[in-house]
């Protein structure tokens, strides 16, 4: 994907803070070759012994210099501001269209990778358009000082574009894959660190059964391969370096050679000759930085997709959404709490089918129905599809073919209608994240006390609160680590509750409750809520209760009905009893 | 358990070794930058000869032979720095790699209790982070300050000898940026951990709604997380943009006193060449020294704040490698082929001040299979850590097949022993990787039949690849119960006389349950077993029963005995369990 119309869209969103930039950036690099003018100049009056025009052009050295800090200082100043909008944009962005857009949206990557993509793609990205606002100056630094040597000895000027096409040719081409072999230095790093870690994690099994030299020659293998992809990261870096600096004293050694004849006959003077020699190094390490930039913008279009990947099915005009960012605002805009329009009546499901990608396992042909008030269990063995079903249902994977309807009508994207207030879900591990236990049960909703205490008491969750050191109030740590399992599972349950939706729909509450306890809740919940409940379970009191029993065997419906029904004509359904 | 003797400062003694090892590498290192450095110094002067030539009116040859010189000599420059640096962290690599490994093989060794005192993620830390930075600092530091000092003693006796006022404006000017730089280091630092505070904060926040994305979707507080997300922009913003602009105190200072020293140059030679006292040419060489002080001094200031960094980790390595394990490793008898007995004869253990197990007395007879019952902290898991020698009893003996444990050499006890506990870590690699926990030598056939035995046939052949398809750590790809039924295979193909199973507390589904079981009953016949046991029903698949309390044995016979008997502790429980006390709420 070019890159290009993504820095465009981004430019014209602060628009005199890009172009302020731009020039900024411009009048820095540009200063330089006035600087090599003064040098030559004085190098000239020198020869003659013109003490006053070597004062003269010493101060004026002195006033480029001053100018050209000051604008690095403002530039600074600006470019920091600019710089932390467009990531922070960037970032917004993202999140806002995995949080809330429609669609089936899962991370299509590991959350680790997706967090790379939003810290270094990110940034690689703003790095691009940093390029773009110095391209300017680079072209203005190379085509001024070009003038000047030209102006000296348009011969010379001619052997000089060798050198530095070598430099800027030779650093695009190698950058490029400075990106390969840094991406290669980092798996490798991640596959060493990764393996000490679980080696560790591992340690009493593997000293229990002796393997500690096996896994102690892996890791000698792995750290190989990271050694390898080092060198050769170190190899390329340093020949880059090298180009910055050292090409240098090629491009010096080549005007030397040619202009040897017209420095001996004076058509060169000894200012000229200095002007030259101050000017290559700085054209050498601008012509190679300038093929970086070049090789940068095979890494914007990297970023780019990387992006665009992360928000799976968004166009570029999402990544770059000018919505304002609200830095300087702080009113806290709460949104509207939704109404309740159309409360679930009837909830019908038709040949809903989900093909996991790759295995091309997941749930075939998927048909029930849920009346408003009851209670319906999915039940079946591990891999039958009991959770795939769920997560399909409510959009969480993509539906590959069959329906949904909401009292007769056709649900678009469920992923945005099965929310609160019509549905709520509890998966089977709830993540809950680093505020406290009130901030993770509410989910930044206004509540009131009475509502919260309701659900706090309906998950069972009251008996736990003694035991955390500030009740409700108690952080729970990075994704609730804090947290025993069951209280992790009775706290999402609570969060559940909370939201006070039609439809309940429950992932496994085993590791949470006991059987009785578990039993208790379905009595109270039904007692105190009109509600309507999808649960996954295998325990005898859910099952006993259930209005209809959804059967699920190899991804397929197998079987529905109530127990007893189930129990009469399904072995599949004593087998499970029995082990119930 | 371990004992710890903590060392203060620098304690070079843990890397000497490795660098002694490589002193030839070392050499060679030292002669590339010695060689690299020269010309350096060289080049500029070739310079200096071309511009007091021209002026002094000399041939267009012998202008031209110091261009092809100097050309020559730039192209030599160039081969020379880049085998310095490769050879610098060729060097560093390999250090770090080897000190990685030691490392390993070390903290590997060290008691379980050190490694339940201490989360992995610190260990990769230790093995890893601090490694790396000693390693490498210590390599490159050499490399680096060397050529550094002598790139710039080599400037200083250079210009000198040009003249003494050129030598002492390159000292003094030396002197003025090195002090510069150390004043600016504690800004940099600053600006830094500011910087890395900011972006903490922001990245911890995407990380966590990341990986409650479905949680967060399926209850419909995206536009809440969005709102939340506007204050941490906000303070990142904020702390940035700070950060920033504190850090280009140090870039505007760098680039002005680089600038500066350009202009004193100038002004200096100017100066002496008006006098007379030297040539142009000696002035345009005053400007290029100075311009070559710029990379050495900042290396050196930079590799200053690494020696802080390094030292801190070489201290955390050096109290790492003094750690020292418990349990003797001497032993050097065999055990038998075949099940196992195992007898505990009047055995004590003590941690630390407190006793864990009181005068346990026992025998198993081979090929019987044990149920260890108890609340939490009676001292189950101790016996069995004392049957697969991770700690070594206070009093009494213990003895597997008639040898006493601590005569039995550890290769035999590692294979005659099986442990399987009640987390099962899966490693990034392949299906054999993780049976075979990366041993080689091991052959395919028996890693399928070790799968097959234990009920994975149809699942190994639903794989792609067989046993050399890839799983992905995490357990992403094995749910539990296949991961449990991974740790069975580990332990089916070491042919243990002794198989020590922790049960798994957490629920699996039924039907995954009777699977477990089934290959647990193919693994555990023919052989010994002990089972610490977190519920009754596994109860059903033991001999003997032992019921512990507060570190003593209250009850040990067998099962149906005890069962018979209702006013044996074991009936007690069985009772409550039938009127209605449900199993997860008994603490076994």
């Amino acid at each position: 994907m070019n890159p290009i119309p993504v820095v465009w869209r981004i430019s014209t969103i602060w628009k005199a803070m890009f172009w302020v930039n731009v020039l900024l950036w411009a009048a820095f690099h540009v200063l330089p070759a006035a600087l090599g003018l003064l040098v030559g100049r004085i190098f000239d009056r020198l020869e003659a012994g013109d003490r006053a025009v070597v004062g003269t052009a010493l101060l004026l050295y002195l006033g480029v210099i001053v100018a050209r800090l000051t604008t690095f200082q403002v530039s600074i100043l600006a470019y920091a501001r600019y710089w932390h909008r467009v990531v922070l944009l960037l970032r917004r962005n993202m999140l806002g269209w995995l949080m809330e857009a429609p669609g089936a949206r899962r991370l299509p990557m590991s959350t680790g990778a997706a967090v790379s993509t939003f810290r270094e793609d990110v940034d690689q990205m703003a790095e691009y358009v940093e390029n773009w606002m110095d391209a300017v100056g680079l072209v203005a630094f190379a085509a001024s000082t070009l003038a000047v040597v030209w102006s000296i000895s348009p011969e010379l000027t001619l052997w000089l574009v060798g050198p530095l096409a070598i430099a800027a040719i030779t650093t695009q081409i190698l950058s490029g894959r400075v990106q390969r072999r840094r991406e290669a230095l980092r798996t490798t790093t991640e596959s060493v660190t990764g393996f000490i870690g679980d080696f560790f994690t591992a340690i009493h099994s593997v000293k229990a059964t002796g393997r500690t030299e096996p896994m102690l020659e892996r890791l000698e293998h792995l750290n190989a391969g990271r050694q390898r992809a080092a060198l050769a990261d170190t190899f390329l870096g340093q020949i880059i370096r090298s180009m910055h600096r050292n090409m240098a004293a090629i491009a010096i050694g080549v005007v030397l050679l040619a202009g040897a004849g017209a420095v001996a006959d004076g058509s060169i003077t000894i200012g000229e000759l200095t002007t030259l020699l101050f000017y290559i190094p700085l054209l050498t390490s601008y012509m190679a930085w300038g093929g970086e930039m070049l090789a940068q913008h095979a890494r914007g279009r990297v970023a780019v997709e990387r992006m665009m990947r992360l928000m799976v099915d968004a166009t570029p005009a999402q990544l770059t959404d000018r919505t304002p960012l609200g830095l300087f605002d702080s009113t806290d805009r709460n949104p509207a709490a939704p109404g309740r329009p159309n409360p679930l009546m009837r909830l019908d499901v038709i040949g809903l089918t989900h093909r996991h990608p790759g295995s091309g396992q997941g749930i075939e042909d998927v048909s029930f129905a849920i009346e408003r008030g009851s209670f319906t269990v999915v039940t079946g063995r591990i891999g039958s599809g009991k959770t795939t079903l769920i997560r399909t249902l409510l959009g969480l994977l993509p539906m590959d073919d069959g329906a949904i309807h909401w009292n007769g009508q056709e649900v678009e994207d469920p992923s945005t209608f099965l929310v609160p207030p019509r549905s709520a879900y509890t998966p089977q591990v709830p993540r809950l994240v680093s505020a406290t236990l009130r901030a993770n049960i509410t989910m930044g909703r206004r509540l009131e006390e009475g509502a919260l205490g309701e659900a706090v008491d309906l998950a069972r969750l009251t008996r736990d609160l003694p035991q955390l050191e500030a009740g409700l109030d108690t952080v729970v740590g990075t994704r609730g680590a804090r947290l025993s399992g069951g209280q992790l599972q009775r706290s999402a349950a609570a969060r559940m509750f909370a939201t006070d939706a039609d439809l309940l729909v429950f992932d496994d509450l085993s590791s949470a409750l006991d059987v009785r306890t578990e039993a208790e809740l379905w009595e109270r919940l039904f007692a105190l809520r009109d509600v309507t409940c999808l649960v996954v379970s295998h325990r005898r009191p859910a099952l006993r209760r259930a209005d209809q029993i959804l059967l699920m065997s190899d991804g397929r419906l197998a079987d529905s009905g109530t127990l007893d029904e189930l129990l009469a004509r399904s072995p599949e359904m004593r087998a499970l009893w029995e082990l119930a | 358990m371990t004992t710890a003797t903590s060392s203060r400062g620098l304690n070079f003694a843990v890397l000497r070794p490795y660098l002694a090892r490589r002193k030839g590498l070392f050499a060679l290192a030292l002669a590339v930058i010695v060689a690299g450095v020269g010309l350096q110094l060289w080049i500029p002067l070739l310079l200096k000869d071309f511009i007091d030539g021209s002026l002094a009116g000399a041939d267009v040859g012998r202008l031209a032979a110091i261009a092809v010189i100097y050309l020559s000599a730039g192209l030599v420059a160039q081969v020379l720095s880049v085998a310095a640096a490769y050879l610098g962290t060729s060097i560093g690599w390999s250090v770090a790699n080897e000190l990685r490994l030691d490392a390993a093989r070390h903290v590997a060794s060290l008691d379980l209790d050190y490694h339940s005192g201490i989360s992995p993620g610190s260990l990769i830390e230790r093995v890893d982070g601090d490694v790396d930075a000693v390693a490498k600092m210590f390599s490159q530091f050499a490399v680096q300050v060397v050529s550094a000092t002598l790139l710039l003693g080599g400037i200083f006796v250079l210009t000198f000898l040009e003249h003494v006022v050129a030598g002492w404006t390159v000292v003094a000017f030396t002197a003025v940026l090195a002090g510069a730089m150390y004043l600016l280091r504690a800004v940099a630092v600053s600006a830094t951990s500011a910087e890395r505070g900011s972006s903490a904060e922001l990245f911890g926040f995407i990380e966590e709604r990341l990986s409650a994305i479905e949680d967060i979707r399926a209850n419909g507080a995206g536009r809440f997380v969005m709102r939340r997300f506007q204050p941490v922009m906000r303070r990142y913003y904020q702390r940035s943009v700070g950060a920033w602009i504190r850090r280009s105190i140090i870039w505007t200072t760098s680039i002005g006193l680089f600038s500066a020293g350009t202009l004193v140059a100038l002004a200096v030679g100017s100066w002496l060449v008006l006098r007379g006292s030297v040539t142009l040419g000696v002035a345009f060489l005053l400007i290029t020294y100075m311009a070559k002080l710029e990379d050495p001094v900042m290396e050196v200031t930079d590799q200053m704040q690494e020696v802080q960094k390094a030292a801190a980790g070489l201290g955390r390595l050096g109290e790492l490698f003094a750690e020292q394990p418990t349990v003797p490793r001497r032993g050097e008898r065999r055990l038998p082929s075949g099940p196992l007995k195992v007898q505990f004869d009047h055995v004590d253990f003590t941690y630390g001040a407190e006793p864990v197990l009181t005068d346990i007395t026992f025998e198993l007879a081979a090929g019987r299979h044990l149920g260890l019952l108890g609340r939490t902290g009676s001292g189950k898991s101790t016996i069995a850590k004392l049957i697969s020698r991770f700690y070594d009893a206070s009093g009494g003996r213990i003895c597997l097949g008639d040898v006493p444990i601590v005569e039995v050499a550890e290769p035999s006890l590692r294979s005659r022993v099986a442990v399987i506990t009640q987390d099962v870590q899966l490693f990034e690699g392949t299906v054999k990787d993780n049976v075979t926990m990366f041993a080689g030598g091991v052959p395919d056939r028996a890693i399928v039949a070790a799968l097959e035995e234990i009920g994975m046939g149809i699942w190994l052949d639903g794989l792609t690849e067989g046993i050399d398809t890839r799983l992905d750590s995490g357990t992403t790809s094995l749910s539990s119960g296949e991961a449990q039924l991974v740790a069975l295979a580990r332990a089916y193909l070491l042919d243990p006389g002794i198989v020590i199973l922790d049960e798994p507390s957490s629920r699996i589904d039924p039907a995954t349950e009777a699977v477990l079981a089934a290959a647990l009953d193919r693994l555990l016949r023919n052989r010994t077993a002990v089972i610490i046991a977190h519920r009754l029903e596994t109860v059903g698949r033991v001999d003997e029963l032992l019921i512990l309390d507060g570190g003593s044995v209250i009850e040990h016979g067998s099962r149906d005995e005890l069962m018979a008997n209702p006013d044996s502790a074991f009936g007690g429980l069985l009772q409550a369990t039938r009127e209605g006390m449900l199993y997860e709420e008994v603490d076994l």
